[in-house]
């Protein structure tokens, strides 16, 4: 465990999301702290990737405030928040199918850097960090799924964040990937980037988090060191119980 | 290397330059070369916002007959010469691109498209139905007539070669926007939009605003194209600036040479017009609509076998034969003994 | 401008507008199901209106029955086109409804091109024995449209039932929902696309053959009906039978009701008006879909 401050580099209050009459998340409170790794897990459909995306601004929140850096944000929306430090990546990959992944990654550093030149040598020290180099002019949708997977992380990682949401970036590979890409994590938190993730493989959330915040059917249930999360008798009801792995 | 690239493009434009002082071209087929210009013109302004963007318009010719008509009107009525009478039209257009896309920018791409077609359907009716619009009398279903002149200072010519050479001059302008932008944010931005617009939102890229942007010099563009046409018949035809076929034409040139390249949409134009022109003139005249029927079968018969386009798939081609000839290289490099593994 | 030529037009809007909707659930199901918007929609329903036309012209068959005919025809063909071409077309990923509209784009142009040159583009109207004109109160109805638009609601009623009682209806339903997960629930996906497109022309061939006793045909007749159905694609929503109705009546009564008031030509600017108004009001269905939770 690493230390950091107590002070949160972003929370959501009371953050709720409604589909006309279905209540997917229901006012949670959640808060990350800075240098920290903060784990999400739930059961399938519990409502962790809605929370996600109205932390990163990609869907509106029905109720709720999000502060970053301690100021409320009054309308999130994602190019805003990504502009401000908030980075993210997609659950199911999203690449620009029609550029290569150097280019791809541009798409991400052109927001600090605004000379192509500029933004192609950010871009390329991104690839260099997460070991796409090789790849840097492969068609952006011809990789593998762990290089897929990469390349989200290194697009999000040229917008220079400081916060950074990572969805599922682990799901579907191999053990050796799986510890690679922890590695990966590590050392992005190792260079100052605080980093919430949402994960299904249990063991990579346990090894990985500082502090892990459960959420079931929309609500928070359980919030603290793995240790505890492991052993809470609710947590461990809700996955038996509730969806499926 | 990147040097390479321009000798081409710069011999065949000295050789478009030269062409018409070398060689004596009667005043039709002059015509065919003005009008092959302007459709590669228009084909690579639609490119910018249909090919690098995805905002895949159906309606293109709203701006190129708004540029027509304003030029044409700003000409007759307030006397303004029309090399600047295009660029107000084309500004005006522009704007108006904006403010009738804003609201279609949040449709999804499909209902985007079937916008541009309506409101296309909506100015060929209004402009067929009025004879005067906010006053001013624009014609009707009679079309915006008036006559041509010899005032070259008002880009009225008595022959064809200097039309020929303003189109030539917008035609490089606009590849030269369209060059510049891929290769700049803006173009990235672009084509981030067009492949995964989610994506590029959380990238920070601002989805809306650089879809009006691309919209506004895309029609900016083509209206200018139309203000061009304008001065160059001295008429401006409704039925033929706001018709389906003028605007699904230019988007098949586009689409077939290749959308989302430079070059894609000049080599579509001169190929979709060629075949056009020759089936028109050796087709026997009980043949009506034969070129149509050709064009929309190309347009099938590409979509399906070449999906990006004539360019994409002869560069995919080429590098495959390079792949292939660097295989064969290799094998013979590692000699007879065998056992060697690539 | 009386009050029964705006009843007169009120009535013929409704029983246009019946044809209508089908022609729109035709193309409604095709985009609900399989994404696919087939700009050709309304080149097919010109096809099947000639051949209603030539069967009932030169081969005497009764038009309804035509019918029959057409939805063979028509049938096959979706089956075909499906098979092999928009089934590849469809698993081109994110850019497949540009490819699609594309491909359909240039179908529409040949098909026109090719109608014309073969028969030519003079307007071709028959006349059959349902003519004439019922007289209900001081109104008057037209015989052919009344029967048209019974048998469309029919169809309409009868395509209700098929897609909310029957399996093949659920699995129609569940993969224009969501496509991954339909498959997930091993729902064959292939084959619903084929059921639903060899749906969506056989409805568009029925339609070409209620049309023929009252409307005549040209190779250009599709674009106007193909448009329409657009516009009940976005107000009813996807596969939405009951309001695929409502749509279609509306816009029937909004072009009759505006031919009464400013004649036909301008009246399509009605119709122009009520598709950018709806996209305004941007019911569910038409917005861009948020990254789902």
């Amino acid at each position: 465990m690493s230390e950091h401050s107590g002070e949160a580099i972003l929370s959501g209050k009371g953050v709720t999301k409604r589909f006309g009459g279905l209540v997917a998340v229901n006012h949670v409170d959640i808060h990350l702290n800075k240098h920290e790794i903060l784990g999400l897990i739930g059961p399938n459909g519990a409502g962790k990737t809605t929370l996600f995306n109205m932390l990163s601004g990609t869907m509106p929140m029905s109720e709720g405030e999000l502060r970053y850096h301690g100021k409320v944000i009054p309308k999130p929306r994602s190019n805003e928040l990504c502009k401000m430090g908030i980075g993210r990546t997609y659950q199911i990959c999203q690449p620009f199918s029609n550029l290569t992944v150097l280019e791809n990654v541009m798409v991400g550093a052109y927001i600090r850097h605004g000379k192509t030149s500029e933004a192609r040598d950010a871009a390329y020290q991104v690839l260099k960090r997460v070991g796409l180099e090789q790849a840097a002019h492969s068609g952006g949708s011809a990789l593998t799924l762990p290089q897929l997977k990469r390349m989200e992380v290194a697009r999000a990682l040229a917008t220079e964040p400081d916060v950074l949401l990572l969805d599922e970036v682990i799901a579907g590979l191999n053990p050796t990937e799986v510890e690679r890409i922890m590695e990966l994590i590590r050392e992005i938190r190792a260079g100052g980037m605080s980093i919430i993730i949402i994960e299904h493989v249990m063991r990579a959330m346990m090894n990985l988090s500082d502090r892990i915040v459960v959420i079931n059917q929309g609500t928070k249930i359980a919030e603290g060191l793995p240790a505890e999360i492991a052993s809470n008798p609710l947590v461990i009801e809700s996955y038996l119980g509730g969806g499926k792995h | 290397m990147k040097q390479k690239k321009w000798i081409l493009p710069v011999i065949v434009l000295l050789a478009a330059i030269l062409l018409p002082v070398v060689f004596h071209i009667g005043l039709s087929n002059m015509s065919i070369l003005i009008s092959v210009l302007l459709y590669m013109y228009w084909a690579s302004s639609w490119n910018i916002m249909g090919g690098y963007t995805g905002l895949f318009s159906l309606g293109n010719g709203i701006y190129i007959g708004l540029g027509a008509y304003l030029t044409g009107c700003l000409f007759v009525y307030a006397n303004l010469t029309p090399y600047a009478g295009m660029l107000v039209a084309a500004l005006l257009t522009g704007v108006f691109s904006i403010i009738i896309g804003y609201p279609t920018f949040r449709l999804q791409s499909i209902f985007y498209s079937l916008a541009t077609f309506a409101l296309l359907g909506m100015m060929k009716i209004i402009f067929t139905n009025f004879q005067t619009i906010f006053g001013v009398n624009v014609g009707g279903s009679n079309g915006f007539k008036f006559s041509p002149g010899n005032d070259p200072l008002n880009m009225q010519f008595s022959s064809k070669m200097p039309y020929y050479y303003i189109v030539l001059g917008m035609l490089v302008a606009v590849l030269l926007v369209s060059h510049w932008i891929t290769r700049s944010k803006r173009g990235f931005y672009f084509r981030a939009i067009s492949a995964n617009e989610g994506a590029a939102a959380s990238l920070g890229v601002s989805v809306l605003s650089l879809k009006m942007q691309a919209q506004f010099i895309s029609a900016f563009f083509s209206a200018m194209g139309g203000g061009f046409y304008c001065m160059f018949i001295s008429y401006v035809d409704p039925s033929k600036m706001f018709g389906v076929e003028l605007s699904i034409n230019v988007m098949i040139m586009c689409v077939v040479g290749g959308a989302n390249t430079l070059w894609g949409p000049v080599i579509g134009a001169g190929l979709i017009y060629t075949i056009n022109r020759i089936v028109t003139m050796y087709a026997p005249s009980s043949l009506n609509g034969l070129a149509t029927l050709i064009s929309g079968l190309i347009l099938m018969i590409c979509v399906f076998f070449l999906p990006g386009g004539l360019i994409p798939f002869l560069a995919d081609e080429r590098e495959k034969r390079a792949m292939s000839r660097r295989k064969a290289t290799l094998q013979k490099q590692s000699g007879g003994g065998g056992g060697i593994h690539e | 401008m009386t009050v029964s030529i705006l009843t007169q037009a009120l009535i013929d809007g409704i029983l246009i507008g019946g044809v209508y909707a089908v022609i729109g659930l035709g193309l409604s199901l095709a985009y609900g199901v399989m994404g696919v918007v087939n700009w050709a929609h309304g080149e097919v329903l010109m096809v099947s209106m000639y051949i209603s036309y030539y069967l009932t012209k030169f081969a005497g068959f009764d038009p309804y029955l035509t019918a029959l005919v057409n939805i063979l025809v028509l049938g096959v063909v979706g089956f075909i086109l499906q098979k092999y071409i928009f089934n590849r077309l469809i698993n081109r990923g994110k850019a497949a409804w540009r490819d699609i509209l594309l491909f359909t784009a240039g179908m529409s142009m040949a098909l026109q091109a090719l109608f014309n040159l073969l028969f030519g583009a003079e307007v071709k109207s028959v006349e059959t024995r349902y003519s004439g004109m019922l007289e209900l109160g001081n109104m008057l109805v037209s015989v052919p449209k009344l029967i048209s638009f019974l048998l469309a609601a029919l169809c309409c009623a009868g395509l209700y039932v098929f897609i909310q009682k029957s399996e093949m209806g659920r699995a129609l339903r569940a993969t224009s929902q969501d496509r991954i997960t339909a498959q997930l629930m091993s729902i064959n996906a292939n084959l619903v696309y084929c059921v639903a497109f060899v749906i969506s022309l056989g409805i568009v061939g029925l339609s070409g053959a209620l049309l023929t006793p009252f409307y005549s045909v040209n190779p250009y007749v599709g674009v106007s009906f193909c448009f329409k159905a657009f516009i009940i694609v976005a107000m009813g929503g996807k596969g939405n039978i009951p309001g695929a109705m409502l749509s279609g009546v509306i816009i029937g009564v909004i072009e009759k009701l505006g031919g009464a008031m400013v004649g036909d030509n301008l009246a399509q600017i009605f119709i122009f008006v009520l598709f950018i108004l709806i996209l305004l009001v941007k019911p569910e269905g038409i917005l861009e879909k948020r990254v789902r939770g």
